[in-house]
């Protein structure tokens, strides 16, 4: 019996692996390749990161002749830095890491440099400054987004004052700094009086965000301007609001509160686009901060670029909202960013008919 | 013999206990905010809930005999996962839900197979199961082209979980209503639930009293997942999209809510009153904890000593009256 139910088990998991794993792709091990970069996302749950790595393999590919190798850092600090430790064993010729964790980062950077291998880090600025880093101009953009909804709440509502919830992701100070705190500096730019109400963590989860949302809006009905530290969270405020009866636009004109995200996934696009959804905002950056990741990496192993010195390389987060960005743009934006091979205007169509 | 067996549930006096926390902390929270004691939260937190009661529900008798399952959260997020799929695919929602819990009920075979027959420790074998349901969800999101499945469902995808009865009760709260009902019906009225007792009491002596209790493991373990597996269909189409990610941490929480509500992780005692009550105290905490405002870490810190407390309040009652 027990062998059987092994048998069983095995053969099963053999016969499913290839179908979901995307047989038909080219098989790596066929092609010579100049040089293997290393690579570790936060996580792979992210669309976000799914896109990024995506991109960042093909462009290396295509114009460097380089294979990369990606371990998934899984939102843990331990499993990060055993991904590092990994790809230092693999004697990989540069590597790039995504973290939330600035003394991770630092730690992750000591130990590459230790085994002589260049690391380039994105978003979240380690402790120590000793290796390029690339910096999604996130400030700006989160900054703008703040004060676009604010103008237009503003505009459709003036004598209500303006009240803001946030959904972080609990424990990273930077988020501050780049989202939350930046987007809120947006909303007082244009309305002093505004006030942060709350800011509660949404696990960067859709569902934990919908719960959180819940209990926010109990405790404070008068929130008008949400806003989400990725898309994730913002489509679980929206969900949220949504089961109150709220969540709703007028043609664009906010009726009860706007929404603002971060990412610029395709799910967040849709709703953004619906007319009548409260969610409006959002800004995100996949293919170039990719490509900055493959042409640092690519640099450093190149020495056309200095290993051990500090130097950021910014990349615009591009905003997107229900206003001031056209169906055409986001379209475009998605086709770049996200591998996205539907019809944006379709797929808005489909989701307002639910 | 076993008809005379005294069922721990009848004797259960923790009960008064939970439920005077669950006052204290009623009271407690209705002075601290001025928007707690409110129809609409409470409905928020039995929305929050819900889901907590209806697999602790299954899940308490399994640790009424003695094991455990901790594939629950896996199973919720793989059956949301392929529900999605399959809507989104053209398979239409009744045949889609049901097709997912059949899977979801395979899943509980598995688990009563590795536990019941190969006699495989629960916690090894149930952690086997949760990553191997957890990594095909993955697969499942993947092959779809994104980390969750959203864009392309049908129009009438969050009609199920979105649905009011009479217009005004949300259909999770109706149930939360009826698993709690057929639950206590199995623990009280039916020979499933007095031999899963006599398991956890004493193995031996229920396989000596006739019992058969492989039988009886297989198919706690399938009623299980298929709660487990309903609750993960209900809760996509309720938010709209699927995650695979989203039972994370799931099975953590149906052991609290078990433990709480004053089962025994070595088996033979527990109700699903208890299960019930302890669900309602962790959704009070986590919902006063958000009304109040307190920040994630402090949260922690807070959701921590509360639950100690009310565990050793708990354990003395128990004690006291021993």
């Amino acid at each position: 019996m027990k062998k059987l139910v092994l048998v069983l088990l095995i053969v099963t998991l053999a016969a499913a692996l290839p179908v979901f794993a995307g047989g038909g792709r080219e098989r790596e091990s066929e092609r010579d390749y100049d040089f293997v970069f290393g690579k570790v996302p936060y996580t792979f749950e992210h669309a976000y990161h799914q896109s990024a790595c995506r991109t960042l393999e093909e462009y290396a590919a295509r114009e460097y002749n380089a294979k990369v190798i990606i371990i998934d850092g899984e939102a843990n600090a331990e499993v990060t830095l055993a991904a590092i430790e990994n790809l230092i064993a693999q004697g990989v010729d540069a590597m790039a890491m995504h973290t939330g964790d600035a003394g991770l980062s630092a730690a992750a950077v000591r130990l590459a440099h230790a085994a002589n291998i260049p690391i380039v880090t994105t978003l979240i600025r380690p402790d120590i400054q000793t290796a390029p880093h690339i910096q999604p101009m996130e400030t700006a953009s989160s900054q703008y987004m703040g004060a676009e909804a604010a103008r237009q709440w503003k505009a459709a509502h003036p004598d209500k004052p303006i009240r803001v919830a946030m959904l972080n992701f609990g424990g990273i100070p930077q988020i501050w700094e780049m989202r939350t705190g930046a987007f809120f500096d947006g909303v007082k730019s244009v309305d002093p009086n505004a006030q942060l109400v709350t800011m509660l963590n949404g696990y960067g989860s859709t569902v934990r965000s919908m719960e959180v949302t819940l209990d926010i809006l109990q405790a404070n009905p008068e929130v008008n301007i949400i806003f989400g530290a990725n898309d994730e969270m913002a489509l679980g405020a929206l969900a949220a609001c949504e089961q109150l009866g709220r969540g709703k636009m007028n043609d664009g004109v906010p009726v009860s509160e706007i929404i603002a995200g971060l990412d610029a996934s395709s799910a967040a696009l849709v709703k953004i686009f619906d007319p009548d959804s409260s969610f409006k905002l959002t800004h995100g950056a996949v293919r170039d901060v990719a490509r900055a990741e493959a042409d640092t990496m690519y640099g450093m192993v190149t020495g056309a670029i200095p290993v051990k010195e500090y130097f950021e390389t910014q990349v615009l987060s591009q905003p997107i909202d229900f206003w001031n960005t056209s169906l055409a743009e986001a379209q475009r934006f998605l086709e770049l960013n996200f591998f996205y091979t539907g019809s944006l205007a379709a797929d808005v169509d489909a989701a307002r008919s639910r | 013999m076993l008809k005379e067996l005294k069922l721990p549930v009848l004797r259960n006096r923790q009960l008064p206990v939970l439920a005077g926390i669950i006052l204290i902390m009623i009271v407690v929270l209705s002075f601290m905010s001025p928007n707690f004691f409110k129809i609409q939260n409470f409905n928020n937190i039995l929305l929050k809930i819900g889901i907590f009661i209806i697999i602790a529900s299954a899940a308490n008798l399994i640790m009424i005999t003695g094991n455990l399952d901790l594939s629950v959260g896996a199973v919720f997020a793989f059956s949301g996962i392929l529900h999605a799929y399959m809507s989104k695919h053209g398979v239409p929602i009744a045949f889609s839900i049901g097709i997912t819990c059949l899977l979801a009920m395979c899943w509980g075979l598995l688990n009563g197979v590795l536990v019941g027959k190969l006699k495989i420790v629960p916690v090894i074998a149930t952690l086997g199961t949760l990553y191997i349901a957890e990594g095909i969800a993955f697969l499942i999101a993947r092959a779809d082209g994104g980390s969750n499945i959203m864009l392309g469902l049908p129009g009438n995808y969050t009609s199920f979980g979105r649905y009011m009865v009479f217009g005004k009760i949300p259909i999770i709260i109706v149930f939360v209503v009826i698993a709690f009902f057929l639950f206590l019906f199995i623990e009280r009225k039916t020979s499933l639930g007095r031999f899963s007792y006599a398991v956890g009491a004493n193995r031996s002596a229920a396989e000596l009293s006739g019992v058969n209790v492989t039988k009886i493991i297989m198919i706690l373990y399938v009623l299980c997942s298929l709660m487990a597996g309903f609750c993960g269909v209900l809760q996509s189409s309720r938010v709209g999209l699927a995650a695979p990610n989203v039972g994370r941490m799931l099975e953590l929480y149906v052991l609290i809510v078990c433990v709480m509500g004053g089962t025994r992780m070595a088996g033979g005692s527990g109700t699903v009153i208890g299960v019930l009550l302890g669900a309602i105290i962790i959704g009070l905490l986590e919902n006063g904890l958000n009304l109040l405002g307190v920040g994630h870490f402090a949260q922690e810190v807070g959701r921590g000593v509360v639950l100690i407390i009310a565990v050793m309040v708990q354990k003395n009652s128990r004690a006291v009256r021993s």
